[in-house]
């Protein structure tokens, strides 16, 4: 899986390309675990172009976002795919995460965010 | 006479019987024909006395068409009966281009008030056709006349005819409103000068006229002008200047607005926000979400209220850019309004936002009457996220209503709060689904030992779905301590409770569940077994083949189409030999399935057995063998 970074006022968008199985999501994990020792903890997960995820992927973002959490973050999803969605439905994730159709809704749920600072 | 000309002869008698479904039925049979004596008949039908005779004639009329049909109808246009007046024009003006011809005939009819209809019509036709005869009708004797075609070119829009209503707004004071806005319509541009030279004109209507249809024709060149006259004018012209200065801004000229001063540039797009155009409230729209403060706020939620669904989206979309600059005003509306549409909308945009100072005034909403409120103030303060707004939380948890419990207890594990762990547990007994999987999942999100324990509790509860449930969230909040509950639970008597486990010990990876797992592959249910084998894959990888081997002999085809896959995708070596036997499975999905596995094993002792199969019954096997032996032909 290839994960693209985007840096954005307010969020981080992590693009995701491939297969979010085992081996790919322990690397998201990685990657975002280091993002978020950097002080980055708001996060979109862009998952258009993911055709193929599992339950060790679905666990793994869970996992994620309670670090997310953790730190006082925010990290929301968008962009499922119809299987991907119906997945997220089946396993009752839909009740854990904040999913957006899109980016741009879900770039707006950050655009206040600013704002709380001090 | 033939048949056709006897039914017709017929039809024309009946509509003439004084019962009135007779008639009826006769004029509905008329509508299928063709020619005028038809036409001509359903015409004299706009006189008969039972109304739904009429508009059946009407009808038919305008499915006719046709200038012959226009042509009787012109007739009626002096009738003596107003709605006989009428309902003809409206068929003629329906009828549309084919009424054009017979309609400038009636420009030079001895009646002034055919002429006039005539050119009304002709203005909502709107036909280039009618131009040249629309010009003669300028000369008409008749002041109204003259009105309506000056009006019927400004709708026809050909610049031809400007010079001629240049002529009229100089000479003929009466009909100078409707020419100037004809002009506005047609949006020539020589028609600008004479209209600057009326901007500032004595006679209100005129300059009001000229207001408009400088806005109606984006004339750039007429914006400094505007905005020299705003200083001196009085309220409503200031009002019809801000309108023309937004119609010409909004048309790829924003710029003429960027030198007005803030106070005025901000009026200009509240007025527009007031008006009727939609185009130009959307541009001041779009506008105002790059300002901020009390006032623009305010103006903004104020334009919520309207039914056009494209204004209210794009007013929810500038309020999340610019909500947080006006606290006051919001708090003002969440407490002072019971409007349940604006109150939805005013959280969604704070959701948005999800600014803290927004909370307590969202809060006093958790008491509001409307559920479908009392549901968004829940899902607000869980995208708030601060933990002031728990004990709201708390209170819509155990809500009357169900949506507003799910909401709420989803919102509760969005903010976390590890104290407010019982209020979930009792959303798990909850009769609703939603509220139970709401409670789950925040339960998941929250974790932590007292969780932990309810959930292995769980796995024995006496409802199965709870069995379910917990099996499912232990894998996903997937700690080390919840391993040994879950290798339990693969003796569990439910097989939905035993796949949970499988999948969720994948999940958690734990060295101790290896064991466990390759004995599910022996479960006695197919759907366990299928979870087992990827659980086995996802600890082991490649290594995993040898212990799936046993399950291509699965009495339960699916499993053994799973596991064929599976093997295919980790390349497992050792099971050549077995996937080469499945090319005779008597069962196509498995054949096929083993032809892929091969092609992506990529072993060159496959390719002979693989091109045997192309002379299989199912031509899916014969394209699958093939493809694979191209496969492994072209891998090295």
């Amino acid at each position: 899986m290839e994960v693209s970074k985007e840096q954005n006022s307010g969020y981080t968008c992590l693009h995701l390309d491939g297969r979010l199985d085992l081996n790919s999501s322990s690397q998201l994990k990685d990657q975002i675990k280091g993002l978020l020792s950097e002080g980055v903890v708001n996060f979109i997960i862009d998952l258009n172009g993911v055709d193929f995820i599992n339950s060790s992927g679905l666990g793994t973002l869970v996992s994620i976002l309670k670090d997310v959490r953790m730190v006082k973050g925010r990290m929301v999803l968008c962009n499922l795919a119809q299987y991907v969605h119906e997945i997220f439905e089946i396993t009752q994730l839909s009740h854990i995460f904040d999913i957006y159709p899109t980016e741009k809704q879900a770039a707006e749920t950050f655009s206040g965010s600013a704002v709380n600072v001090g | 006479m033939s048949t056709h000309d006897e039914l017709l002869q017929s039809l024309l008698e009946q509509l003439t019987s004084e019962d009135v479904f007779e008639r009826e039925q006769a004029c509905l049979q008329l509508r299928d024909f063709d020619g005028d004596e038809a036409g001509a008949a359903l015409v004299a039908c706009f006189e008969d006395p039972d109304l739904g005779i009429r508009e059946l004639a009407a009808e038919g009329l305008i499915e006719m068409k046709g200038e012959a049909v226009a042509s009787f109808l012109t007739v009626l246009l002096s009738h003596e009966d107003i709605s006989v007046r009428n309902l003809a024009a409206e068929v003629l003006f329906k009828i549309g281009t084919d009424s054009v011809a017979p309609l400038c005939v009636c420009l030079t009819d001895s009646d002034k008030d055919v002429r006039k209809f005539a050119a009304d019509i002709l203005g909502q036709i709107g036909s280039k056709d009618a131009v040249k005869p629309l010009l003669g009708a300028l000369g008409d004797e008749n002041a109204n006349v003259v009105c309506s075609a000056v009006e019927a070119l400004g709708l026809a829009g050909d610049p031809e005819a400007v010079p001629a209503l240049i002529k009229i707004l100089d000479e003929r004071e009466y009909a100078r409103p409707e020419a100037i806005e004809a002009l506005g319509r047609i949006g020539d541009e020589a028609s600008l000068e004479v209209l600057l030279k009326n901007i500032q004109h004595e006679d209100d209507v005129v300059r009001f006229a000229v207001l408009d249809a400088l806005g109606r024709m984006n004339a750039v060149d007429a914006a400094p002008q505007l905005k020299s006259m705003l200083d001196s004018a009085d309220e409503t012209t200031k009002d019809l200047i801000f309108f023309a200065l937004i119609r010409i801004a909004r048309s790829d000229n924003r710029a003429i607005l960027e030198d007005l001063p803030e106070h005025r540039f901000r009026e200009c797009l509240f007025k527009s926000l007031e008006g009727d155009d939609k185009h130009c409230k959307l541009f001041a729209i779009r506008e105002l979400s790059h300002w901020k403060g009390s006032s623009v706020v305010e103006k903004l939620i104020a334009a919520l209220d309207t039914d056009d669904e494209d204004i209210r989206a794009s007013v929810k979309q500038a309020l999340k850019l610019t909500v947080f600059s006006a606290f006051d005003a919001v708090a003002d509306v969440l407490s002072g309004s019971n409007d349940s549409r604006l109150l939805i909308d005013i959280l969604e945009t704070i959701s948005y936002t999800g600014n803290v100072r927004f909370a307590k005034d969202v809060a006093r909403l958790s008491v509001h009457e409307d559920p479908e409120v009392r549901e968004e103030t829940a899902r607000t303060l869980g995208r708030i996220g601060d933990h002031t707004v728990i004990k709201t939380l708390v209170k819509l948890a155990g809500d009357e209503n169900g949506h507003v419990r799910s909401s709420a207890l989803k919102s509760i594990g969005w903010v976390g709060d590890e104290r407010e762990v019982e209020h979930l547990i009792r959303g798990l007994d909850d009769p609703y689904q939603d509220v139970q999987e709401a409670a789950m999942g925040a339960m998941v999100l929250i974790g932590g030992k007292r969780i932990i324990e309810q959930f292995k509790t769980d796995l024995n509860h006496t409802s199965p779905r709870r069995q379910r449930l917990a099996a499912m969230a232990l894998g996903w909040i997937g700690e080390n301590e919840v391993v040994d509950p879950l290798i339990s639970a693969l003796n569990h008597p439910e097989w939905e409770v035993r796949r949970s486990a499988v999948e969720a010990l994948a999940r958690i990876a734990n060295e101790k569940a290896i064991e466990p797992v390759k004995y599910a592959l022996n479960d006695e249910e197919p759907q366990v077994r299928k979870a087992a084998v990827d659980a086995l894959i996802s600890f082991e990888g490649n290594s995993a083949g040898e212990h799936l081997i046993p399950l291509l002999d699965d009495e339960d085809v699916w499993v053994k189409f799973h596991v064929i896959n599976a093997i295919g995708q980790i390349r497992a070596a050792a099971t050549v030999e077995k996937l080469t036997d499945l090319l005779c499975d008597e069962n196509d999905v498995v054949r096929v399935a083993a032809a892929k596995a091969l092609a992506n094993l990529g072993d060159r002792r496959a390719i002979a057995p693989l091109k045997a199969l192309s002379t299989d019954p199912n031509s899916d096997v014969v394209t699958a063998a093939s493809e694979a032996v191209r496969v492994i032909e072209r891998s090295k």
